[in-house]
């Protein structure tokens, strides 16, 4: 009876230990997964992406961007579409979150309006004051 | 009675390991997505690569190029981020067939021509990466070679509250 009693115990204790184990492994996972989809990593990415065509674009130029990925993000985070990517002065902001977002400055001088068509983000450059 | 006691320091000991191994993976982690993506190199080979496309005109380079041309207006390049302190830079040199130099228009940070030369030697983060674009060309029938050497240092500017 006594042994038993004891026996018991230590499948209980192992049990308890094997199960803190796999919580911890679990948890690890996913702090690693929602890191990988982190809002940082595509603000970092799309206002550089952007920025870069941007430079890139001569005045009449009208660009279209696949926006998929980061508007699925957004919507996660219950950010409108709208307020995803906005340009001010020189720079493009990408913010997936209300707590702010990134910034990256292109050094065209042209005019620059964003806005979406469906799940893309058009581009229109224009010669200033146009 | 032994056995248990060195069960619980096992598990103590296990745990610790377990901590550390976490300690480990979050630091990792957040240091890999923490950091920003590294454009630099392709912001200056733009910026290269339109000043390039801005003076040369059908193969030659443009007849009203000289050491007053206007880069920003000619260029539609904002004159304000190339102002001190800028994270960007660009010099245009003009060589005649002898290859003595005729024209040269620098814009920008200065300093980042060393760092130029310092990057071929040294890898680091915080340096501007640069882009040397080189065209040999006609102005008027007589050879010209231009070099343009553009650098950025732009990183990403993080917003709060916006």
């Amino acid at each position: 009876m006594i042994k038993n009693k004891k026996g018991g115990t230590e499948v209980l204790e192992t049990t308890i230990f094997i199960i803190l184990n796999v919580v911890f492994v679990a948890l690890l996972l996913i702090f690693v997964y929602n890191s990988k989809n982190g809002a940082i990593v595509y603000e970092d990415i799309y206002a550089k992406q952007i920025a870069l065509i941007i430079d890139n674009a001569e005045p009449g130029m009208v660009i279209g961007i696949n926006m998929e990925t980061l508007l699925e993000k957004a919507e996660k985070n219950g950010i409108s579409k709208e307020k995803t990517v906005s340009i001010k002065g020189n720079e493009v902001i990408v913010s997936l979150s209300e707590n702010g977002g990134r910034g990256f400055s292109f050094f065209s001088d042209y005019d620059v309006e964003v806005n979406f068509v469906e799940n893309f983000l058009e581009i229109k450059v224009k010669e200033k004051n146009e | 009675m032994n056995k248990k006691a060195g069960q619980k320091v096992l598990s103590a000991w296990w745990f610790f390991v377990l901590v550390i191994i976490a300690g480990g993976i979050v630091l990792s982690v957040l240091i890999y997505y923490g950091s920003e993506i590294n454009v630099k190199k392709f912001e200056s080979d733009v910026l290269g690569e339109r000043i390039v496309r801005c003076i040369v005109e059908n193969g030659e380079l443009r007849a009203d190029f000289s050491n007053s041309f206007d880069v920003f207006s000619e260029c539609g390049i904002k004159k304000e981020l190339f102002d001190k302190s800028t994270d960007f830079y660009f010099r245009i040199s003009v060589f005649d067939d002898l290859n003595n130099l005729e024209y040269q228009i620098k814009q920008g940070d200065f300093s980042f021509e060393n760092d130029c030369f310092n990057e071929k030697l040294v890898e680091a983060r915080r340096y501007p990466k640069c882009s040397e674009k080189k065209e040999v060309l006609t102005l008027n029938g007589n050879k010209r070679k231009i070099v343009v050497l553009a650098a950025s240092n732009q990183g990403i500017n993080k917003l709060s509250n916006i």
